[in-house]
Order: structure tokens, then C-alpha cells, then sequence
């Protein structure tokens, strides 16, 4: 057999058998995990694929090999590298790092051969191939297809692909695809793929150019092979006779300098009972394998009708069985063997009659794995085959039949006798339970890398584009979940740090008596970092002096109505409104919180509510606490730094009886009002200034966020931030160890990147996952996952093993779900100051 | 593959492949009488008509040269051979498509495939070909000539007359008529 193309138009290539084949490009649904109803749909979605298709077809699923520069030059794209130092070094050091790691994407194809064509259409395309034979032997130069062929073809091929469901996103494959998946074929498991090509654009009718129409490609890209099974080329002519443990194919391709030794499995037999959907994924499991499998589904669908002829041929065979073997009714004979086959009969019918879209699939599942050594592919193809043997999947890899199955992997590739005989015969509802079109990606496609995706067995690296999401109309916002020691704040602190890294700003309220934030913070920039203690005070925080008369007063008036008990439309609030208007402001020179004090006592003195605000005013700028706001004598915080961490350690709170019940609330502490005014103010604060500037990400950062939202005003602040985040191109970060202290279920509801990570705590865990997705909760198995099996703590040891740290689940801007391990930074500096525990901070 | 809860919807689903492909016996003649020792699978009716046929084809080896002898010697030989195809494991795959696999494997050339071709390594040869020279110096060698060959000067060919068009010459001595031409020049 050779390269079966001998030329290409678009996603058509003609064949030497004279059958024309195309090729689409498959997304793949979101798999990982998810609620019980997302997995039937994902399933309902391949159940439709495969009752719409008819005839033969070919799915591949074929792991691209990724080199670590396509993974880097996604961090780099959209960052000006010039101007962060920073993130050009961690970069640079990431791709130190990917070398040693695998990575890789699957990519899906369909491929058809066309039959829907008419038989002046079929007859030309065998002439076609006739002649192209003639002229090969006679070296003559070949010719090409006219267009009243293309037109044919793209007829019949339009024709399938309104039959794909538009889940699937069907793309016509381009020649350039075609050849990497020759090329792929040849070189499996050499790590020598390039990144798979993209799709072509959609192109735009009004500027197609007759050109455009049939621009052929002639398979001169396609590498020819060259094939040797059982690597006979190995061995000496003595051993050759005994191939019987060289099950494998040896191929080298023109491309590179080593061959490839591959393992091709097919398989044969599946539980004789059935197996459970969801639970049973057969053909996505590749994916838990710690190696790269391509596997390939060549498959003839028939309509139900005529199987049920083919069935009833099938039970007249049957009975002239029991006639042909009657009188032997041992139980271990023909007889009982026979009952077998009448049961499975039996219950293919009843199979099949549950729908009238049902088909017959007749498919030949073939598995490949590829290693630079024979060894090596025999020993993959023994892990894999082991792995489906645990689930009473048999694969076998047939002698002698090593290369007709690696051909029948191929597009364009006519189905031969062997591929035939290892088919198996199922329903298109069932062969949907193996959820082939599946992948586990999370994430954005270009961004700072975030961690590594650990859904299944293969790891590919998770990006988070936080900028992109904002331009996209998405939300950059995001949550984590997770109890104390889970990694949530190493988690945030990374971002943090990869925010400012790559150019952004960042706000963020520090709780922590370590000062673990503002110690973070000052390791990043630290001339353009901003520490502001709310208790001993460096800076003032009076907005008057941070925004200036117009923003200040209003939030002054905000914080007075919360510190001070001084509701807007009660008296004394209309007459601060009245003090804080703006020509008031400046024709009395009252840029700061002291001068109006100052002014209250020396100007206004005489009047009742003066009085009564100066003497409200003085019962906080008398103690300690108001020195941040009344202290002139400080310099008012630089709103444009690039960092600014408060530093809230010992500020008191009221709680949640407190505010509920009024008796209690008026005998809140000072300390507590002016906490919880200060707390409402910060986070305006930070909104005011994250939505400054567009052109520049801003994040602000709120760990601990039930400090926040205990008060009605701080929930209110938070909400506004995720209403209108994107549009600022800003984001906000949150992290508590339940969602619900995020804010009410529309504030939940609005943070669209969610993690959820270790939660040891059976009560607190389905919380965060139905915050994670609606009914996730509700899950056994996924209550088990967070509390017991993401990041456990070795009991012998009483910590988290190093390569188990960070471990979580998420859901990314775009719904999709799956595990993940957070990666820490790759400058050693950096990665310190991120782990630097405040236990450690303390001690020091 | 893991275990899930038994609270969702959970449908079984497997393979019918049995149903189709199941291995016909032979029990019965097409009277319905039973045939001894049967039921018989087509292979073993294959092995056993092979080893009739190739015993009786090859009696003038062994023959005794009474077919009385002969015949029910070939046919328990046959009949051996068939109850010992009988005995091979039931496999899923038809047990002639495993031997031609099998087969095909054994005698595969250690040579590989490439372009739906064994690839022949030719032995070293000797790219051979004759050049006609014409020219109206002196003499030339043909590249072709094995160096072992003493440079004997070959005896002066006779000029042809009135043909200054030079045929089938190598690109050195087309550069050096060039310079010739343009010396006379």
C-alpha cells in the first residue's frame, strides 16, 4: 500500500483507489468532569454524531507531541516584553522547565470517503485514479481534477458535514492537516511533531477569487514511508522466521533520522455483560494513561432497517445451528454456546428497535503507541493493553497484521480484510458511551501559565489569559475555595504576582498579623509598592487627599454614614452633604478630613450641627485608630503605584448578630464601627482605583473574604466590582473557605473562574461545589474528590507530599471543568517569597 | 473508569459482535443424518480435505500401491488432522486469517517496504554508458573508462568533415571549447 493521496482541493483528496475522501477538523466536547446531566449530554451530543453518519468513516484522535516554545510564545503573546524584565525572566526559565515535562494536545478528525457523489461522479474518480496510475508508470505529468469534479465532490462533502452536529464544530481540514497527520503516523512517539496546524480561517464569500475556488495541492509534502513489520531489518535472517514477539512496526519516515517502532492494537472484545454509562468512558480512558495514545475509530454505519434483515439472516443461521449441533446439551458445549449468541441476538434487537434513528456500527477500534525503541513500544502497548484487560476490554495485536491496521489509521485509506475482521458490532447509542471526542482542556489559549491540567493522565499545561477574558466580555474575576493550608493564598499570591509581572497593577486587602501580602508585594516592585497600615499608619487614607474634592467627598460621606452613624438624608448627613459639595470645598480650602474638622471648630462653631459633627468626628480622631484619616502630617497614599496592600491586622469587625439585631448594634465598639466603615471604604477604594485606567489590567485582591461581605455595605462594593469589572478591564479576586462568603448568589454567580480546592470538611465541601456548578454537590463521588482526595495529607508525615501540593478543581472562564495543580513560579526568588508560609514569617 | 454513585441514570450498553460472528458447525448431512464425531467447524472440514487431497495426490511417495490400504490410511491421517484442528483454541479471529498473518510475518523480507515495493538493495555496480565524441583537437578519454585502464593516447579519430557542431560532450569540455572559441576569436 502506499500514501493513498494523489491530490488535495480544499478538505477533498483524491485517492489511488478512486474514492474521494474528506477530512474535518473535530473540537472536542468538554469532558474532565461535571454534573450527571453534563455527561449524559456530552454522550446524547456523540450518540447524534454517530446515527446522522452513514457509511464508512474514519475519527482520529491523535496526540501532537507539542514543542515547549509553542507553550512559551503563548505566555509572551500580548506582553510587551520590554517593558517587564520580570516575566521575560520567568519565561525564559519556563521553558527550561517545560523541556523536561511531556505536553501535548489531542486533535480530532473526521474523514469520509465520499459516496453521496453521482455515478458520472464515481466513474470519473476511478478514472482518475486509473489514469493517474498510467501516467506514474509512463512518467508523464499528472493531471489534476477539473472543477466540474471539485464542485461534485464539494457538493457530497457539504452534504456530510451538514450532518455533523454543530457541537462539534466541524472545520474543513486543510492539506496542511493532511500532511501532519501522515506525518504524525510516521514519526509516533519520536516527539517530533510540530504543533498541529490550525484550521483555516472561514472564508469570506465576497472576496473568493476564482483562484481560491480549486487551488490543488499535489501530495509532494506527503512523506512516503518506508514499513518493515516485526523490525525483520533488526534481526539476522535466522530470527526472522520467529516473529512471534516482534509484534510491532517499524517505519522511518523521510522526515527524520531515527525510525519509530510501533504497537497497533485493536479491540477485539468488550465485557460480555455491557458495561455502565457514565462511569465506563472505554475509548476517552486513553487519556488516564500516563503516555500518548492515538487511537482511530473506522467505522460502517447501516440504518437499522437493513441490519434487521442482516439480524434476520443471522437467527436463520442460528437455528440451522441447533440443528446442526442438536443433542449436544452439555453445559459446557455447543448447545450453551449457542444461547449465548441467541441472548446477545436478542438483545441487539431489543437494542436497536429503541429508536428509529438507531444504527448499526461496525467499528474497528484501533489503538497506537509509538517509541523510539522496540522495547519501549512493546512496553507501552503492554501497559495499554493491560490497562483495558483490568476492565475485561480485550486488545490484541495481531501478527502479521501490524502494518494493515497502521494504513487503516490513514485517511484515504480504502478499509482492507483485517480491519474488517476485528470489527465489533454495537448501536451508535452505544458506541456513544465511549465519549471518543472528548478533551480535559482548561483555561485560556495564551496567558501566564497557571498550573498543570492533571484531569486525566495526561498533563498539559493550564494558561489563564485574566486581560483576555475582560476583552472577550468574559469576566477576568475569579474565586477560590479551599480550608486553611490548601494552597489559597499561594494561589493568589501567584497571580498577584504574575499580574504585575506582565504590567498590570494590583490592589489588595492583607489581613494576615505575618503581613504576608505586604511582604509578598514588596518582593515584586518595591519602589513602586505601597504598604498602608490602617493601624500604624505610613500613609493617610483620607479620600479627600488620595481622590480630591470630587471622589473624595462622596466616599467621605459614605464612611461617615457607616462610621458615624450618620445616615445620608438624616440631618447631620444633609449637612456634611451640604460641607462636602465642591466650590464649599474649595472656597474654604478643606482639601483633607482634619481641615474640615479644623473648619468645623473654627468657623462653625457656633451652630448646633456643626457641633454635633465635630463632636462625632472627634470621637474617632481623637484615638489612635483615626490617625489614618486625620493624621495630615503622613503623606496621602500614591493611588498610582503599581502595588498597594492595606494591612488590616487587629482591625475588629462586628459580626453577623451584631448587625442583625439592633440592641447589639448600638452598643457596637468603636473600634468596630470604625472597622467595618474603614472595610467598606477600602473596597471603594480599590474599585475607584482598578476602574481608573482601561488601558491597564488592575486587580484587587481580597483573601478572607467574609471580612468584607459580614457588612451589607463592603457585600454591596464587591458586587459592583464584579458587575462591572471587564468593562474597566479590571478583576477582583476572592478566596474564603466557603463561597457563600463571596456575597449573595448573584455575586457568586458573576465570578465566572472558579477553583475549589482541598476542603477536608464534609459539610463545607458541597457548598463549594454547587457554587463550582449546580447540582456538582450533590455528588458523592465529587464530595470525596475535594474533601479526601485532592491534596492529602500523608498521615505518616502530617503534611502534604511536594508533588501533591496545590492540587484543586476549577472551572474556567469558558465552563469547562476539570483537576488541576497549581504550578508555582519558576524564579527562585519569586517561588521563595510565594511559598514563605506566615508561620516562617513569624519565626523570622 | 471510575465508580460512580448509583443515584444517576445509568444505562448498560456492550457489544453484539457475537450475534453476527459466531463459528458455524457442521453436524448434520443435508438428510439430517448425524455425522460421526461431529459436530465438525469449517476448518476442521478444511484441514481434513487438504490432508485427503494431498495424501492421495502424493500416494506415489508413500503408497503402498493397494488403495485398499492406502485410502483408509489417508483418511485417518485426514481424520487426525481435523480432530487435532478441532482441539486449537476458539479464537475470535478466523484461524485461517491468523495463519496467513502469522505466515506473512515469517517470511517478510528484512528489507522493509517502501512505496508499495520490497525495498532491493542493487550490489555495487558499475554505472557504465558510452559517449560519442567528435572534436577536432586532439584526443579525450570518456569519463567512463576505468581508471586500472593505462592513459594510452587513443589513436587520432578522423575529423568529421564540414561538422563544427560538437555532439554529446560533459560540461568541462563544453567550458573549455568556449574558451577555445573565444581564443580563435
Amino acid at each position: 500500500m502506499r500514501i493513498p493521496a494523489t491530490a488535495m482541493a480544499e478538505h477533498l483528496m483524491w485517492t489511488r483507489s478512486g474514492v474521494i475522501w474528506a477530512t474535518w477538523r473535530i473540537t472536542p466536547l468538554a469532558s474532565g468532569f461535571g454534573t450527571a446531566r453534563m455527561k449524559r449530554m456530552t454522550k446524547l451530543h456523540h450518540q447524534a454524531l454517530f446515527q446522522a453518519l452513514r457509511g464508512e468513516a474514519l475519527f482520529l484522535g491523535l496526540c501532537a507531541d507539542l514543542d515547549p516554545v509553542t507553550v512559551v510564545e503563548r505566555m509572551l503573546d500580548g506582553v510587551r516584553i520590554d517593558q517587564c524584565p520580570d516575566w521575560a525572566d520567568e519565561v525564559e526559565r519556563t521553558l527550561d522547565a517545560l523541556e523536561k515535562v511531556p505536553l501535548g494536545t489531542r486533535a480530532f478528525w473526521l474523514s469520509v470517503p465520499l459516496a453521496g457523489t453521482n455515478f458520472k461522479a464515481r466513474a470519473m474518480a476511478t478514472f482518475r485514479a486509473a489514469d493517474t496510475r498510467v501516467r506514474d508508470i509512463a512518467a508523464l505529468p499528472r493531471e489534476l481534477p477539473r472543477p466540474a469534479e471539485v464542485s461534485a465532490a464539494l457538493r457530497a462533502a457539504r452534504d456530510v458535514e451538514e450532518r455533523i452536529p454543530k457541537v462539534f464544530s466541524a472545520v474543513p481540514a486543510t492539506a496542511a492537516e493532511n500532511i501532519w497527520i501522515a506525518l504524525h503516523a510516521q514519526q509516533r512517539g519520536l516527539a517530533a511533531d510540530t504543533t498541529v496546524p490550525l484550521p483555516a480561517p472561514e472564508k469570506d464569500p465576497s472576496t473568493l477569487l476564482d483562484a481560491d475556488l480549486a487551488r490543488f495541492q499535489l501530495p509532494a509534502g506527503m512523506p512516503n514511508p518506508w514499513l518493515d513489520e516485526g523490525g525483520q531489518s533488526d534481526v539476522d535472517r535466522a530470527s526472522q522466521f520467529l516473529p512471534f514477539k516482534r509484534k510491532y512496526l517499524k517505519v522511518q519516515s523521510p522526515y527524520s533520522d531515527e525510525p519509530s517502532y510501533q504497537v497497533l492494537q485493536a479491540l477485539v472484545s468488550g465485557p460480555k455483560a455491557g458495561w455502565q454509562s457514565p462511569g465506563v468512558e472505554w475509548i476517552s480512558a486513553v487519556d488516564d494513561l500516563p503516555m500518548d495514545v492515538d487511537w482511530a475509530l473506522r467505522m460502517t454505519v447501516t440504518p437499522a432497517a437493513d441490519v434487521r434483515r442482516r439480524n434476520k439472516r443471522a437467527e436463520d443461521a442460528l437455528k440451522d445451528q441447533y440443528t446442526q449441533q442438536g443433542g449436544n446439551d452439555s453445559i459446557t458445549g455447543g448447545a450453551s454456546d449457542l444461547a449465548e449468541v441467541a441472548e446477545t441476538l436478542e438483545a441487539y434487537h431489543r437494542s436497536l428497535n429503541q429508536s428509529d434513528k438507531e444504527v448499526e456500527t461496525q467499528v474497528t477500534i484501533i489503538f497506537a503507541v509509538g517509541d523510539p525503541t522496540p522495547d519501549g513500544a512493546k512496553l507501552r502497548g503492554r501497559v495499554l493493553s493491560d490497562q483495558y484487560k483490568s476492565f475485561d476490554f480485550l486488545l490484541e495485536a495481531p501478527l502479521g497484521g501490524q502494518e494493515e491496521l497502521w494504513w487503516a489509521m490513514l485517511p484515504g485509506v480504502p478499509t482492507t480484510r483485517l480491519p474488517r475482521e476485528l470489527a465489533q458490532i454495537t448501536t451508535g447509542r452505544e458506541l456513544a458511551t465511549g465519549i471518543p471526542l472528548t478533551a480535559s482542556e482548561l483555561g485560556d489559549m495564551k496567558g501566564a501559565r497557571f498550573g498543570v491540567n492533571i484531569t486525566t493522565g495526561r498533563q498539559g499545561q493550564i494558561l489563564r489569559d485574566i486581560e483576555g477574558n475582560n476583552k472577550a466580555d468574559l469576566s477576568g474575576s475569579f474565586g477560590v475555595v479551599a480550608e486553611k493550608g490548601a494552597g489559597k493564598s499561594v494561589l493568589l499570591k501567584c497571580e498577584l504576582g504574575a499580574v504585575v509581572d506582565r504590567g498590570g497593577r494590583v490592589l489588595a486587602i492583607d489581613r494576615t498579623e505575618a503581613e504576608e501580602y505586604a511582604t509578598f508585594a514588596l518582593t515584586l516592585r518595591p519602589d513602586h509598592t505601597a504598604v498602608a497600615g490602617l493601624l500604624n499608619p505610613q500613609w493617610n487614607l483620607d479620600p479627600l487627599r488620595m481622590f480630591g474634592p470630587k471622589e473624595g467627598a462622596r466616599m467621605l460621606q459614605s464612611l461617615f454614614a457607616v462610621m458615624l452613624g450618620l445616615p445620608v438624608l438624616s440631618e447631620g448627613g444633609v449637612f456634611l452633604s451640604s460641607l462636602l459639595e465642591g466650590d464649599y470645598l474649595a472656597a474654604h480650602d478643606i482639601t483633607s478630613v482634619r481641615r474640615l474638622l479644623s473648619h468645623l471648630r473654627d468657623d462653625l462653631g457656633g451652630t448646633p450641627e456643626a457641633k454635633q459633627l465635630l463632636s462625632l468626628m472627634n470621637v474617632v480622631a481623637s484615638k489612635d485608630i483615626g490617625e489614618v484619616l486625620f493624621n495630615d502630617g503622613l503623606k496621602p497614599l500614591d493611588v498610582n503605584a503599581t502595588a498597594i496592600v492595606f494591612l488590616n491586622a487587629g482591625l475588629e469587625l462586628p459580626d453577623r448578630t451584631e448587625l442583625e439585631h439592633e440592641h447589639l448594634f448600638r452598643e457596637l465598639s468603636l473600634e468596630k464601627r470604625f472597622g467595618r466603615a474603614m472595610y467598606s471604604m477600602l473596597v471603594a477604594v480599590m474599585r475607584q482605583v482598578c476602574f481608573h485606567d482601561k488601558n491597564q489590567l488592575a486587580g484587587a485582591f481580597f483573601d478572607e473574604c467574609h471580612a468584607i461581605t459580614s457588612s451589607p455595605e463592603g457585600a454591596r462594593e464587591l458586587k459592583l466590582f464584579f458587575r462591572d469589572d471587564r468593562k474597566h478591564n479590571a478583576f477582583a479576586a476572592v478566596g474564603s473557605h466557603d463561597p457563600r462568603d463571596f456575597g449573595d448568589e448573584e455575586s457568586r454567580g458573576l465570578i465566572k473562574t472558579r477553583y475549589v480546592m482541598r476542603q477536608t470538611d464534609e459539610t463545607l465541601a458541597p457548598h463549594a461545589l454547587n457554587w463550582m456548578a449546580n447540582g456538582l454537590g450533590e455528588d458523592p463521588a465529587m464530595v470525596r474528590m475535594v474533601t479526601r482526595e485532592l491534596s492529602p495529607i500523608d498521615p505518616s508525615t502530617g503534611t502534604v507530599p511536594l508533588h501533591r501540593r496545590g492540587e484543586g478543581i476549577m472551572r474556567d472562564a469558558a465552563g469547562r471543568m476539570g483537576k488541576f495543580r497549581k504550578t508555582l513560579p519558576e524564579r527562585p526568588d519569586r517561588r521563595a517569597a510565594v511559598l514563605s508560609t506566615p508561620a516562617q514569617q513569624v519565626s523570622s | 473508569m471510575d465508580e460512580q454513585p448509583q443515584t444517576q441514570h445509568v444505562e448498560i450498553a456492550r457489544f453484539y459482535t457475537r450475534s453476527r460472528k459466531f463459528p458455524r458447525l457442521i453436524g448434520r448431512l443435508h438428510d439430517g443424518t448425524k455425522i460421526p464425531g461431529g459436530p465438525y467447524t469449517i476448518t476442521q472440514g478444511v484441514v481434513f480435505a487438504i490432508l485427503l487431497t494431498l495424501g492421495l495426490a502424493t500416494r506415489g511417495l508413500w503408497g503402498t500401491g493397494s488403495i485398499l490400504i492406502d485410502l483408509p490410511l489417508t483418511g485417518v491421517v485426514a481424520w487426525g488432522g481435523a480432530w487435532g484442528a478441532g482441539r486449537l483454541p476458539a479464537t475470535r479471529r478466523n484461524a485461517a486469517s491468523l495463519l496467513l498473518g502469522a505466515l506473512g510475518a515469517m517470511t517478510r523480507t528484512g528489507a522493509g517496504r517502501y512505496l508499495d515495493r520490497t525495498v532491493r538493495l542493487r550490489p555495487p555496480h558499475k554505472a557504465g554508458g558510452f559517449t560519442a565524441v567528435t572534436g577536432r583537437s586532439g584526443p579525450t578519454s570518456a569519463p567512463h573508462s576505468p581508471p586500472a585502464v593505462p592513459a594510452t593516447p587513443a589513436p587520432p579519430r578522423p575529423a568529421a568533415p564540414a561538422a563544427p557542431r560538437q555532439m554529446a560532450v560533459s560540461g568541462v569540455e563544453r567550458l573549455l571549447a568556449q574558451a577555445r572559441g573565444s581564443k580563435k576569436e
